[in-house]
């Protein structure tokens, strides 16, 4: 991350901190919040349903599989974590599956 | 469950040496309760043996309970992975624990900056104790974090507050809203309780920049968005998570302010199963209900509120329209 990058977070955080959000801005930073934390990596359609392949780098202890339960994706069926090891430990592959 | 690892709170003791104005289990120097250490290892192992595998040591002061380093040892001889939570005011016991391998990670609590740390321990110097405790264990490599209590009073100082832990060796940051109980009830104007839904969105948002800033520090707040809880399903076989064991020997789940109508038995009892089982189900499901349109809430203070009401049916259950006395009751027997 950029020294700017990191400043303007900083300063971002304070605001939060101290400044009330405007009625009309809550929704927008609930939304925001809520979008997945997930990078999508591939997507693979059978007759059964569909598969979607996730990257999360936050390590396997920080991992919230929440996100991946939307049902706007479909009825959820079950989901695979691939850490991908001991040179990048922190990086982990995962695979939702969804019924549709 | 509530969490992602089955996890047993254990309060070993409501002796504390601080008298904190918001503290939920009104713990304190006067306070003499605390657990037996076989007790407390003998339904372990029985937890230990339904599948928990995390443990939380609190209290009170739990270094200073009788049986704290007998317990912890025990606790990681059953397989436990040990956590602490403390008021940093004693170094050298949670180092020499850690040290012999019967602590795995300490978290240090603090209440805001400086003035408002020590204005609620209501003890000169208990901030400096808690930072020099934190930075005395990361600095001997051993693994270390911060609960941050957040209320309107500590809110705008988090940021800095934060920063100051991280740079102190903290490797996980925990924000918990402070709900009103215990203590905090009756000093909510003077610890500035009851942070609104917005406020707590707010909180969310900076758990998430602070995720950014502080690469490599876990962080974690205690807020949910109303409208995930939609998406999170939960089942009767679950095991329960947090499950409490309070400095009275009784077994609760959740957390140590929900009525003792939810208590699950006591410590010497044999306990059938920990599972979440239908009436605590439904409890769940009711305090998701009266969440889910809100922007942000903290669960616990929500699921106490629920708790209290003795409504823990859902609205399409033909129970939810007994009287609360009467529902209570067949809480009870269920």
């Amino acid at each position: 991350m950029t020294t700017e990058a990191e400043q303007m977070m900083r300063a971002l955080s304070r605001r939060f901190a101290g400044t009330p959000l405007k009625p009309d801005q809550i929704e927008p930073m609930r939304d925001a919040l809520m979008s997945s934390p997930f990078e999508t990596v591939g997507i693979n359609i059978c007759d059964k349903g569909i598969c979607i392949d996730h990257i999360w780098t936050g390590g396997v202890d920080a991992l919230d599989l929440t996100p991946l339960l939307d049902d706007r994706l479909g009825d959820f069926l079950g989901c695979e974590v691939f850490p991908l090891g001991t040179i990048l430990p922190d990086r982990v592959r995962l695979r939702s599956q969804h019924s549709v | 469950m509530l969490t992602s690892v089955p996890i047993v709170q254990i309060h070993l003791s409501r002796f504390c040496n601080f008298r904190c104005l918001h503290c939920y289990s009104s713990s304190g120097p006067f306070e003499r309760s605390a657990l037996q250490v076989q007790e407390v290892l003998h339904t372990t192992a029985a937890l230990c043996r339904a599948g928990y595998r995390r443990a939380s040591l609190s209290g009170g002061e739990p270094v200073l309970a009788p049986g704290f380093h007998d317990i912890a040892r025990g606790l990681t001889e059953q397989g436990f992975r040990v956590t602490v939570i403390t008021n940093g005011s004693r170094p050298a016991s949670i180092a020499q624990a850690m040290a012999e391998g019967a602590v795995h990670h300490t978290s240090v609590s603090f209440d805001g900056p400086k003035p408002l740390h020590d204005a609620i321990r209501a003890k000169s110097g208990s901030f400096d104790m808690a930072i020099s405790t934190l930075r005395m264990l990361a600095a001997s490599g051993l693994s270390c974090g911060a609960v941050l209590s957040v209320t309107r009073a500590s809110l705008p100082h988090i940021p800095d507050l934060v920063d100051l832990v991280c740079k102190s060796g903290a490797s996980h940051v925990q924000l918990h809203p402070i709900a009103a109980t215990g203590r905090a009830e009756r000093n909510s104007d003077i610890v500035g309780l009851e942070l609104s839904s917005e406020a707590l969105l707010r909180v969310l948002a900076m758990n998430r920049l602070f995720q950014r800033i502080f690469q490599g520090i876990h962080f974690q707040a205690d807020v949910v968005i109303g409208a995930d809880l939609k998406l999170v399903s939960h089942h009767e076989d679950e095991l329960i998570s947090p499950l409490v064991i309070a400095d009275d020997g009784t077994l609760l789940p959740f957390c140590f302010d929900i009525p003792r109508e939810y208590a699950l038995g006591v410590l010497g009892e044999e306990i059938a199963d920990f599972e979440l089982g239908p009436r605590l189900w439904r409890l769940l499901d009711a305090v998701t209900e009266q969440i889910e349109e809100r922007p942000a809430a903290s669960f616990y203070r929500e699921l106490v509120a629920v708790s209290e009401t003795a409504l823990p049916f859902s609205k399409s259950d033909p129970r939810h329209l007994g009287i609360a006395g009467a529902v209570a009751q067949q809480i009870t027997s269920d």
